[in-house]
C-alpha cells in the first residue's frame, strides 16, 4: 500500500512557497517602510540642516541593501531557495517557482530603485507648496 | 489487453464501481428542500445565494446612483434634499464597495472554486455560510436605513472630523461604522476558507504551476483581505469608541487626528480596489484562452504580475493624502509606488491582448468576450488617468473633482463589473440548465458599453472645469449643466443594459444539474461533468488545460475511475493534498447542513445591530448566544480518527483526522494569527503616528506612569500561559484513560493570561491615566482592548477545551482542538509582550 505523503515535506514546502511567492516583495515592502517610517520619524523628531543629509543617508543605505538582497535572489536563486536538495520536488516546479521569485525581484527591484531615488530630488522635510 | 484496457488499469480506480455508490453520495450531498433550505453548506448551494445577494446589492446601488443624476442632470434641481442626497451617496459608495463588489468577488470563489479544483468543497464549508448569512443580514439592515433617514452620510470613507459626534450626532454614522465592521469581518471569514480552500484541496497533480489562474487571483485577492481589512477595522474601532466614549483619537484638541483616520483607512481602501481588480483580472485570465482556443500567454508572468500587484497597491495609500500637506519626499515615495503597480498591471493587459491576437482561427466575440474586450478598453483608459493623478501636481489640480469620480469608475466598472458580466455569461452553463441568451447578452453588453462611456467620459471634463464630487446641486453659471445632462443619459443607458441582463437572467436562467456540458469547449475542471457532490471522483491532472490534455477526462471522472469515488466514512469528505505538488495527504471529513451557523449569524448581526442603537443588554444576550451557537457549530468539527484510513484509489490509503500543521483547521488558525497581527501593526503604527503628531500629550516626567514591576509581572504571566498550554499539550493522555492535568493545566493557563491583562490595564487606572484626555491614554487603553479581546477568546476555547476533554473528545491522538488553542494562546502571549514593550517602554525611551 502507498501511504500519504508525511508531515516534515509539507512544513518545508510551506517555507519553500512563501520565500518564492514573497520574498522578494518583502524585501521591497522592508524598504519602503524603512523609508517612509524613517522620513516620518526622523521630520518629527529632528531639526536643523542636517535632516536633509541624514534622510538622504538613510534612504541611500536602505536602498542599497534591498538593491543587493534582490540581486542576490535574481542571480544566486539557489542560496534561498534550496529546492534542489528536495529530490522529491519535480523540475516543473522548481523552475516555476525559481522563475516567480526571480521575475518579482526584479520587479521590486525596480520599485526600490525608484523609490530610493526620490531622496536625491526633493527636500527632506518640507511640502512643495 | 487493448489500449482502452490498459489505459483503464492506469487509472486510480477500475470499473465497474460498486451499484448504489452515486446514489449514496446524492444521498449525502442533499441539499434539504422547503423552508430548511436555508441550513444548506454546499458550495453551489451557498455560492449561489452569495452572488444573487451580492447582485441585488449591485441593483440597488444602481438604483441609488440613478437618483443622483436625476438630481444632477440639470442645474439648480430639487428633486431630493441635500441630506437625502448625502445619505444616497454614501449608501451608494459603500453599497458598492462592501456589499457588492467585495462579496461578489467571494461568491465566486466559493462558487467556482471547488468546481475549478474538482473538490468536493471547500475545507470550511459551515464558515462559507456563515460569512453570507451574515453579510445578507447585516447588509440588508445597512441598505434599508436609506429609507428612514438614518443613513450615514459621511461619504463612503467617513472622513473624521466631519463623521464625529460633533459634526455628526444620530446614528447614522454608528450604522456605517458597526455595520461595515461586522460585514468585514464576513469577509475575512471567507477569506480564510478561500486560501485554504487553494492551498490545500487541488486535486492530484495539480501543482502550483498548474493552478488555474483565477485560483491564483482568488489567492492573492484573499491574502490581501487578511492582511489590508483589519486596518479599517481598527479605524472603525476608533472612530466608534470615540463616538460613543470620547477616547480623543481623531479630536486635535486632544492630540488626537483626523488624519490617522484617512492613514488607516486608506491603507485598507487603496488595495481594497485591487481586492476587487484581481479576482476579476482571474475571471478574464480564464475566459480568455477559452475564446482564444489556445493557452494563455505569460502563465507566470500573470502569476508575478497578480502577486506584485497584490503587494504595491500596498504601498499607494498616501496617494489619496497627496492634498493634505504631508512633505513632499514622503509623496515621493507614493507617487513613485503608485506608478510602479503599473507595470504588473500593465503585464496582465499585454499578456491577455497577445492571447487574443494569437486565438486560434479568430478571438470568438461571444457575449463574454465582447464584456472581455469592453473591459480592456476602459480598464485601460482607467489605468491611464490613475497614472495621471499618481502624478502630485495633477492631482492637487484634479483633487475631489468629477475628474477623480470618472477615474474611478473606469477602473472599477472596467476592471471588475465588465469581467462580472463575461462571468454571469460565461459560467451560466455550468449551474444552469439553460445558456443564457447571446442575443440578449449583446442587446446587454452594447447598452452599458455605450452607457458607460456616455455617462463617464464627461466627467472628466466637468472635472476639469472644476466641478467638485458629492455637490448636490450646482448653478448655471458654471457651466456644468450639458455635460451633466449626457452623463444623466447614458446612466440611464447603463440602466437599460442592466434591465436587458435582469430580463435574459428571468427567461432563460433555470438552477439545475447543469445545462451543456462545456458548452465554450473550455479547457478547466469547472467543466467536468459535475453533481450535487461536485465531481463524481477527483481526477489526476497532468497540465493546465486538463480537459484539452486529456480528452476522456470527463467520461472517467463520471464513471468513478479517479480519485474518492465514493464516500468511505459515510459522511461528506473531500481530499487534502500537498501545498506545491498536489500529493494526496489525508481526507477531510467535512460537517454537513446545520443550524448553529446560521443562528450563529442571526445572533452576531443582531449584536452588532442593537449596539448600533444603544440597545445594550438585548446586544449583549445576542452576543452570548451568537458564541453558543458557534460553540455547538465547532463542537461537531473534531471529529476524531474513529474511521480510520481509506482507500482513494491507486492503492492510497489516507488518514481521515490529522493533527498539527498538515491539518487544514492548523492554516486556518495560523491565517487567523495574521490577521491579529496586522490589527495590531495597525495599532503600532497609529501609536507612533500619534506621539509624531501630539507629542506634548505623551508623559513628560517618570512620574505619570506605572511602575515597572507591573508589567514584569503581567509580562510573567502571559509566558506562563503560554508554558501552561505548551506542557498541557505534552500531557494529553492516551485515548480512553482521561486525567485532570491536562484540563487543569489549560484553566492555570487561561487565567494566567486574565490576570496577566488585568495587571497590564489596571496598573495605568492606578497611576490616574484616564482614555478620555488624551490620545495617549487612548492608545494606552486601546493596547488593553485588543489583548483583552484575544484573552477573552483564550477563555472561551479553554473552556471548550476542557469541556471536550471531559467528554472523552480529548486525547493525544484527538487533539486538534487544544493544539489550535495553543497556537492562540502563543500568539496572544507574543502580542502583549510587545504591547507591554511599547507602552510601557516607549515613554520612558522619549522621556
Amino acid at each position: 500500500m502507498m501511504k500519504a505523503s508525511k508531515n516534515p515535506s509539507s512544513k518545508q514546502a510551506v517555507g519553500t512557497v512563501l520565500i518564492a511567492l514573497i520574498g522578494p516583495l518583502t524585501i521591497w515592502a522592508l524598504h519602503f517602510s524603512v523609508v517612509y517610517g524613517a522620513h516620518h520619524l526622523v521630520c518629527a523628531a529632528l531639526a536643523g540642516n542636517y535632516v536633509g543629509f541624514g534622510m538622504q543617508t538613510t534612504v541611500s543605505v536602505a536602498t542599497v541593501a534591498a538593491l543587493l538582497a534582490l540581486l542576490l535572489l535574481i542571480v544566486k536563486p539557489d542560496v534561498v531557495l534550496r529546492m534542489k536538495r528536495d529530490e522529491a520536488m519535480p523540475k516543473n516546479s522548481r523552475l516555476f517557482l525559481t522563475d516567480v521569485m526571480r521575475l518579482l525581484a526584479l520587479l521590486s527591484l525596480f520599485g526600490v530603485l525608484w523609490a530610493g531615488s526620490a531622496a536625491f530630488f526633493f527636500p527632506a522635510c518640507m511640502s512643495l507648496v | 489487453m487493448t489500449n482502452t484496457t490498459e489505459k483503464q488499469a492506469a487509472l486510480p480506480n477500475s470499473l465497474p464501481r460498486p451499484p448504489g455508490e452515486k446514489e449514496e453520495l446524492l444521498r449525502i450531498w442533499e441539499t434539504p428542500s422547503g423552508w430548511r433550505w436555508i441550513t444548506a453548506v454546499n458550495n453551489t448551494v451557498v455560492g449561489l445565494l452569495y452572488l444573487g445577494a451580492a447582485f441585488a446589492f449591485f441593483v440597488l446601488a444602481g438604483l441609488l446612483a440613478l437618483v443622483m443624476r436625476t438630481q444632477l442632470a440639470i442645474p439648480e434641481n430639487d428633486l431630493v434634499s441635500q441630506d437625502l442626497y448625502n445619505q444616497i451617496f454614501t449608501v451608494h459608495g459603500t453599497t458598492m464597495m462592501f456589499l457588492f463588489a467585495v462579496p461578489a468577488m467571494e461568491a465566486l470563489g466559493v462558487l467556482l472554486l471547488p468546481q475549478m479544483l474538482a473538490a468536493r468543497d471547500l475545507p470550511f464549508p459551515r464558515l462559507s455560510a456563515f460569512a453570507v448569512w451574515a453579510y445578507i443580514i447585516g447588509g440588508g439592515v445597512f441598505f434599508s436605513t436609506v429609507f428612514y433617514g438614518l443613513a450615514p452620510k459621511g461619504g463612503w470613507f467617513m472622513y473624521p472630523p466631519l463623521t464625529l459626534t460633533e459634526y455628526s450626532p444620530g446614528d447614522n454614522a454608528d450604522f456605517w461604522l458597526l455595520g461595515i465592521g461586522f460585514i468585514e469581518i464576513s469577509a475575512i471569514a471567507g477569506a480564510i476558507e478561500i486560501i485554504v480552500g487553494i492551498l490545500r484541496t487541488r486535486p492530484p497533480g495539480m501543482s502550483l504551476d498548474k493552478l488555474p489562474i483565477f485560483g491564483w487571483s482568488m489567492l492573492v485577492f484573499a491574502g490581501m483581505i487578511v492582511v489590508a481589512f483589519p486596518a479599517v477595522i481598527l479605524a472603525t474601532m476608533y472612530l466608534e469608541i470615540e463616538r460613543s466614549f470620547g477616547w480623543p483619537f481623531f479630536t486635535a484638541a486632544q492630540g488626537g487626528d483626523p488624519l490617522l483616520w484617512q492613514h488607516l483607512f486608506w491603507f485598507f481602501g487603496h488595495p481594497e480596489v485591487y481586492i476587487i481588480f484581481l479576482p476579476a483580472a482571474g475571471l478574464v485570465s480564464m475566459i480568455v484562452p477559452t475564446m482564444a482556443r489556445r493557452p494563455l500567454i505569460g502563465y507566470r508572468l500573470i502569476v508575478v504580475a497578480l502577486i506584485a500587484t497584490g503587494f504595491f497597491s500596498f504601498g499607494l495609500w498616501v496617494h489619496h493624502m497627496f492634498a493634505t500637506g504631508i512633505p513632499s519626499l514622503s509623496m515621493a515615495f507614493f507617487s513613485a509606488a503608485s506608478m510602479t503597480v503599473a507595470v504588473p498591471s500593465g503585464i496582465q493587459i499585454f499578456s491577455w491582448i497577445a492571447t487574443i491576437a494569437a486565438a486560434k482561427d479568430r478571438f470568438r466575440l461571444t457575449t463574454p468576450g465582447l464584456f472581455v474586450l469592453g473591459m480592456l478598453f476602459i480598464f485601460t483608459i482607467g489605468g491611464l488617468t490613475g497614472i495621471m493623478v499618481a502624478m502630485v501636481p495633477f492631482d492637487w489640480q484634479a483633487h475631489d473633482t468629477y475628474f477623480i469620480v470618472a477615474h474611478l469608475h473606469y477602473v472599477l466598472v472596467g476592471g471588475m463589473v465588465f469581467p462580472l458580466f463575461a462571468t454571469f455569461y460565461y459560467w451560466a452553463p455550468m449551474l444552469s440548465t439553460r445558456m443564457l441568451s447571446e442575443r440578449l447578452g449583446k442587446w446587454c453588453f452594447w447598452l452599458i458599453f455605450i452607457g458607460f462611456n456616455v455617462a463617464f467620459m464627461p466627467m472628466h471634463i466637468s472635472g476639469l472645469l472644476g466641478m467638485p464630487r458629492r455637490i448636490w446641486t450646482y448653478s448655471e453659471a458654471s457651466g456644468w449643466g450639458p455635460y451633466n445632462l449626457i452623463s444623466t443619459l447614458g446612466a440611464y443607458l447603463i440602466g437599460a443594459g442592466v434591465l436587458v441582463f435582469i430580463v435574459d437572467l428571468i427567461r432563460n436562467f433555470r438552477v439545475g444539474q447543469g445545462g451543456q456540458l462545456n458548452p465554450w469547449q473550455a479547457g478547466t475542471l469547472e467543466w467536468l461533468s459535475a453533481d450535487l457532490y461536485s465531481t463524481r471522483s477527483i481526477p489526476q491532472v497532468s497540465s493546465r488545460e486538463p480537459l484539452w490534455t486529456q480528452p476522456d477526462l470527463s467520461e472517467e471522472v463520471d464513471s468513478g475511475q479517479h480519485y474518492l469515488p465514493n464516500a468511505p466514512t459515510g459522511a461528506r469528505e473531500t481530499l487534502v493534498t500537498s501545498v506545491i505538488e498536489a500529493k494526496p495527504q489525508y481526507v477531510i471529513q467535512m460537517p454537513g447542513n446545520g443550524w448553529a451557523h446560521v443562528l450563529a449569524a442571526v445572533f452576531t448581526a443582531a449584536c452588532f445591530l442593537l449596539l448600533t442603537i444603544k440597545v445594550v443588554a438585548p446586544a449583549l444576550v445576542c452576543g452570548v448566544l451568537a458564541i453558543l451557537c458557534g460553540l455547538a457549530w465547532v463542537w461537531e468539527l473534531d471529529k476524531g480518527p474513529g474511521k480510520g484510513p481509506v482507500d482513494i484509489g491507486a492503492g492510497i490509503e489516507l488518514p481521515v483526522y490529522v493533527s498539527g500543521p498538515i491539518g487544514h483547521g492548523w492554516w486556518a488558525m495560523v491565517i487567523l494569527m495574521v490577521v491579529a497581527g496586522s490589527l495590531y501593526l495597525s495599532y503600532l503604527f497609529s501609536y507612533l503616528y500619534l506621539w509624531t503628531v501630539a507629542p506634548k500629550v505623551w508623559p513628560s516626567d517618570a512620574g505619570g506612569l506605572p511602575d515597572l514591576k507591573w508589567p514584569a509581572l503581567s509580562a510573567l504571566l502571559f509566558t506562563a500561559g503560554a508554558a501552561f498550554f505548551a506542557v498541557a499539550r505534552r500531557t494529553l493522555p492516551a485515548p480512553g484513560h482521561p486525567h485532570l492535568g491536562t484540563p487543569l493545566l489549560v484553566l492555570l493557563g487561561a487565567l494566567s493570561s486574565i490576570l496577566a491583562v488585568y495587571l497590564a490595564v489596571g496598573c495605568h487606572w492606578q497611576a490616574g491615566l484616564r482614555p478620555t484626555v488624551s490620545s495617549y491614554g487612548a492608545m494606552v487603553y486601546t493596547d488593553g482592548i485588543l489583548t483583552g479581546q484575544l484573552v477573552f477568546t483564550v477563555l472561551i476555547m479553554s473552556l471548550f477545551v476542557i469541556a471536550r476533554h471531559f467528554t472523552g473528545k480529548l486525547d493525544r491522538v484527538r487533539c486538534a482542538t487544544l493544539e489550535n488553542t495553543a497556537l492562540l494562546v502563543y500568539y496572544t502571549a507574543a502580542q502583549a509582550l510587545v504591547g507591554l514593550v511599547v507602552i510601557h517602554g516607549f515613554p520612558r525611551m522619549i522621556l
